[in-house]
């Protein structure tokens, strides 16, 4: 999931709180000595309103100008946003953070159930599973590029050895537009699905032992078992999952970014949106036509998170109940 | 939900000496960081020692040798001392050093490619030399050619000054090409001046090897493929107009001829098709493939390991003598607070590197300061000299503001072609999609 | 769920002994699996397969960094070169000194970015939960609303801003944007609102105010959760690449991610060294997770839902 660790917000910050609900104001036991409350929030609100509000007003204002890194160019009306919604490249990068979020939501949420599922078995050695799932996931993600840039290294790299060894083609990993976002993706599962994998888990040792104990008077086996209590009981937090997920994968950056050296991958299949707003900006010095991609993407996460919202209140009003 | 019902009451907890000690270990380690942040980063000056920071970008074989000018100038000039940084080459390293400079902590000094000079110097981040200072510490206009100089000067001030003139040669393994029958009496190789003459020399150099004929890796990397494809254009006689807001002018035809040729022998024998950058060094580097196109930079590194190399300038495949390069130019970044003891020592620095020339000759760049190409040390280099000629044929990236080594815009051209190289799609389609790409920049307004 | 972790006494203990654990996971596999033995082989298969997959790639890369250049490059491809292995390449990265120093600094601005982080969104997570002021609604409202605004798209504004303040290329510039976690002070008002009216009751019976009772009553018992949130943001800081990216571009200010991935050296592709630089980067969170592992664990599970 850190796929996305950026300013401020870490992974998981898009998550869509269920309801805004005020915690309640105790009532009893107050009196005019305790002070205001206002110096406890005024930190964080300074800091809130400097790093978060203004740079967010002020991108707006900037997606309305042609302003250049070098900082000349002045105001355009919706120019930008015109432009953007013609410009064929910032829909093929919007294209390709969509189809990476596909390829790499549904193996990072299944492959960490896998994970759960195996470890939360009790078997020996709970230490050495958690490591070995988790471990990637504390690796700074230039460590990570490099590594899977080594295993894929066309010609001695491990994977295209082992593959020529057993007499089988070799692969582009990287240079091959139906393969390289597959392996950005793959590289991904590697490296985030830790994080998943702990949430499941978690999840799973929260299930009352004594549903099992039921299930196994009524002589229930371990396949029936996984059916009937385990996943039932872990849907709540699939669904969960899978929207943090998605809310992740869609600001992907720092995986392509560095494995094809601020390149876009062969193609240009592996770029994707923000990657577009950072060349468009950076590169290539246009800091208003970036701000305006910015809140057309800024707008999509809105509604990607909306959708979720609304799906999953109704679902639970369905449930009676939600876990 | 974390306290499972499993772990019993105690493993839903902390336990205080385990937070404790965690607390005690993060505030050491923060401790340690704050006092270092003081005192670590640059290194000591010696006192009345001027340092400055020097950003580049050579990190293939020239890298060592640059290290080495730096080396050597600093022990000449104790009074100078160089902190150099050297950053991934390409695009990340322009946008790195533009955002340095409108960040308002530039770097004292930096080294730039000649074709993107023009595209900055509207937008304030450069600042100009000052010509009469220069010449104080010995550089001059009659030292650097004239081709040169000219492209460094915009609106009457210098910007730039000229280390060298790099080229992409054909590399070629002396004793793997005499046994494939290609090298001619006068040590030249032969018979590689025609398109079907060139395929056949690398399918008779593939026998000798057993893996390949020529090594060319360019999967990912738009500028080799830049490289390659305006090197060849050049040679069919044609050239590329560049006017913002009007259509691109050049000859779609001789662009489809210099990508189908070049497909031709992306056939795993004459080239293999799959090779990016390190991988075709490496295999020239071993002997897997007798002949390679690459810049003259990685000179150095064939060299290093042990390759009978000797270089010449592209092939005239197609009529007209032309070899694609650039030029490594220095240039003062501009800084908001001027320190003229800094400034002074960079203007110092590149005099006194340019001193060194004959020794950056060895990186295997043609150098800028005549007084060191004109002597007959130099002449005496090879395979230096055998390559000399091409700045006499140089052709450089099409001129436009979006355009030159390490642009966005040689990643388009990568993202064009390397579907018609490396699967073999369709020439056409690779030269249409370059072009609307060319179109498509230039109908973007150019910033300032 | 903070409910739980407060109810749940500390002097339990976790360290339970090597037999109490086996004994456990022993009664867990017979509740979850039954007493098939097919399944239980089966688990024990799927495991071992996917955690030595999963171990494959940082075994190859630790085995690569002690290996000689040509030895890395050498076909066929050896697990035990020929040769021996080599300390060569640890000893260049320390030489050049870039990847401590980049270390340094992740550190600095890691652990000044956790330090700040918590403090502000604890007080304003207790300001929420437990006090009283005009606007509180309205402004826990917004915070919630900020939840939803990405980092992501603020990189080119930030720039700006902080090309204004003339903080580009400086510490402060690097930690002050990364300082904003709206959904910190959700998780820690979660956790106050639910701290028990009783306890804060009695220091008011004291005549204490709001400072002490945070400080000296609510603060104590909410260890698990400050740690939680300490470790959370600590891991996305030590790791975080666009912002640092973004606004450092001397290489003496970068962090970790930022310089194995920006600086090269001037020695062209060594795979081997790169290897090296990788293991050293990685070995410091590796290690804390070695250390602090139950701590970690708990903090995903803690935090990474949003404090559900």
């Amino acid at each position: 999931m850190s796929s996305v660790t950026t300013p401020s917000q870490s992974q998981v910050a898009s998550a869509p709180p269920r309801t805004p609900d005020v915690p309640r104001t105790p009532r009893r036991g107050r009196s005019r000595r305790e002070g205001s409350g206002w110096p406890f929030v005024i930190p964080f609100v300074v800091i809130a309103v400097l790093f978060l509000v203004v740079p967010t007003l002020w991108g707006l204002g900037l997606s309305f100008t042609e302003q250049s890194l070098m900082g000349n160019g002045g105001w355009v009306g919706f120019d930008n946003y015109a432009e953007a919604f013609g410009d064929a490249t910032m829909w093929s990068t919007l294209g390709n953070t969509v189809i990476f979020t596909l390829m790499s939501t549904i193996p990072l949420v299944l492959v960490a159930l896998a994970m759960a599922l195996l470890v939360y078995t009790g078997l020996p050695g709970q230490w050495v599973w958690r490591l070995a799932f988790f471990a990637p996931y504390m690796l700074p993600v230039a460590v990570v590029v490099q590594i899977w840039v080594w295993l894929y290294q066309p010609e001695i790299g491990f994977f295209n050895y082992w593959l020529d060894r057993f007499g089988l083609e070799k692969v582009g990993w990287l240079t091959d537009p139906n393969v390289a976002m597959w392996s950005m993706a793959l590289l991904t599962l590697w490296w985030t699905v830790g994080f998943n994998f702990l949430l499941y888990l978690s999840a799973l040792q929260a299930i009352p032992d004594q549903m099992y104990e039921a299930a196994a008077l009524d002589g229930a086996g371990a396949w029936r078992r996984l059916w009937s209590i385990t996943l039932p009981q872990v849907r709540a937090t699939t669904v969960l999952v899978t929207i943090l997920q998605i809310l992740a994968s869609l600001k992907v950056f720092d995986q392509m970014f560095i494995a094809f050296n601020g390149g876009s991958g062969p193609n240009g299949v592996t770029r994707p949106i923000l990657q577009y707003i950072y060349d468009t900006g950076f590169t290539g010095y246009r800091m208003g036509y970036a701000s305006a991609m910015s809140y057309i993407y800024f707008a999509l996460i809105i509604v990607v998170a909306v959708v979720f919202q609304v799906l999953t209140t109704a679902r639970r009003k369905e449930q009676g109940r939600g876990r | 939900m974390i306290s499972g019902a499993r772990g019993g009451p105690g493993r839903a907890a902390y336990s205080r000496r385990s937070v404790l000690r965690g607390a005690v270990a993060g505030a050491g380690a923060l401790g340690a960081a704050w006092a270092l942040s003081g005192c670590g980063g640059d290194a000591a000056a010696a006192p009345g020692q001027t340092r400055i920071q020097l950003w580049h970008l050579f990190t293939g074989g020239d890298g060592g040798i640059f290290q080495e000018m730096m080396t050597q100038v600093q022990d000449e000039n104790p009074a100078v001392g160089i902190d150099p940084v050297v950053l991934t080459w390409g695009a990340p390293y322009y946008t790195k050093l533009i955002m340095a400079s409108v960040g308002g902590r530039a770097p004292d000094l930096a080294v730039m490619h000649a074709t993107r000079v023009a595209g900055w110097v509207p937008g304030g981040v450069l600042d100009p030399w000052d010509v009469d200072l220069l010449a104080e510490h010995g550089v001059t206009q009659e030292m650097i050619p004239p081709a040169l100089w000219e492209r460094a000067t915009i609106d009457g001030q210098l910007w730039a000054v000229p280390l060298d003139f790099h080229a992409f040669l054909l590399f070629f393994d002396r004793g793997l090409a005499d046994q494939a029958g290609l090298l001619g009496p006068d040590g030249k190789l032969v018979g590689v001046d025609s398109p079907e003459g060139f395929v056949e020399a690398g399918r008779a150099m593939a026998e000798v090897t057993g893996y390949a004929g020529v090594g060319y890796g360019y999967t990912g990397d738009g500028a080799q493929m830049s490289r390659m494809l305006w090197g060849l254009y050049a040679q069919t006689g044609n050239e590329v107009v560049l006017n913002p807001g009007q259509p691109a002018e050049l000859d779609r035809d001789a662009l489809v001829e210099c990508v189908s040729w070049v497909q031709s022998w992306m056939d795993d024998t004459v080239a293999i098709a799959n090779s990016d950058y390190p991988s075709a060094v490496a295999n020239f580097s071993t002997g897997r493939v007798g002949m390679c196109f690459n810049g003259n930079w990685e000179l150095q590194s064939f060299l290093t390991a042990g390759v009978d190399v000797d270089a010449m300038p592209m092939p005239n495949i197609f009529g007209t003598p032309a070899t694609y390069g650039d030029s490594h130019v220095f240039v003062l970044p501009h800084q908001v607070n001027v320190d003229p003891a800094r400034r002074d020592a960079a203007y110092a620095t590149v005099a006194a590197m340019l001193q060194k020339s004959l020794l950056w000759s060895d990186g295997g760049h043609i150098p800028a300061n005549r007084e060191v190409t004109e002597s007959a040390e130099y002449q005496a280099k090879v395979p230096q000299s055998h390559y000399a000629e091409a700045s006499e044929q140089a052709v450089f990236d099409p001129q436009a503001w979006f355009t030159g080594s390490g642009s966005d815009f040689q990643a388009r051209v990568g993202e064009a072609l390397q579907g018609a190289w490396l699967d073999k799609s369709s020439p056409e389609a690779a030269v249409d999609r370059l072009i609307g790409s060319l179109d498509a920049a230039l109908q973007t307004k150019p910033p300032a | 769920m903070a409910a739980d972790t407060i109810a749940a006494p500390t002097t339990g203990g976790f360290r339970r002994t090597y037999t109490e654990r086996r004994e456990e996971n022993r009664r867990t596999r017979s509740l979850v699996l039954g007493r098939s033995k097919v399944a239980t082989v089966l688990s024990i298969l799927l495991l071992v397969v996917m955690a030595v997959s999963w171990l494959l790639p940082l075994l190859w890369a630790v085995d690569t960094s002690f290996k000689t250049e040509a030895q890395a490059q050498s076909v066929p491809l050896q697990w035990f070169p020929d040769g021996g292995f080599t300390l060569e390449n640890y000893r260049s990265v320390f030489e050049r000194g870039e990847v401590p120093r980049w270390m340094l600094n992740t550190l600095l601005i890691a652990g000044s970015v956790t330090i700040l982080t918590v403090a502000a969104c604890a007080l304003a997570g207790y300001g929420f939960a437990r006090t009283r002021f005009r606007g509180k609604n309205l402004l826990f409202a917004a915070t919630i609303a900020l939840i939803a605004v990405p980092g992501q798209i603020l990189i080119v504004p930030l720039f700006r801003q902080m090309e204004a303040l003339g903080f580009v290329d400086t510490y402060q510039g690097v930690i002050l944007p990364q300082l904003v976690a709206p959904v910190m002070v959700y998780i820690f008002s979660k956790f106050f609102a639910e701290v028990p009216q009783e306890i804060e009751d009695a220091a008011r019976v004291d005549g204490a105010g709001h400072w002490r009772t945070f400080w000296s009553i609510v603060l104590p018992i909410s260890r698990p959760i400050v740690s939680a949130v300490a470790i959370f943001v600590f891991i996305g800081a030590w790791n975080n690449f666009l912002w640092p990216f973004i606004v450092t571009n001397n290489p003496d200010l970068m962090t970790l991610p930022v310089g194995l991935s920006t600086v090269k050296n001037a020695y062209g592709t060594i795979y081997a060294q790169t290897m090296a630089s990788a293991v050293i980067a990685a070995l410091p969170l590796i290690l804390l997770f070695m250390l602090f592992q139950r701590q970690i664990v708990k903090a995903v599970a803690t935090t990474g839902l949003g404090g559900r």
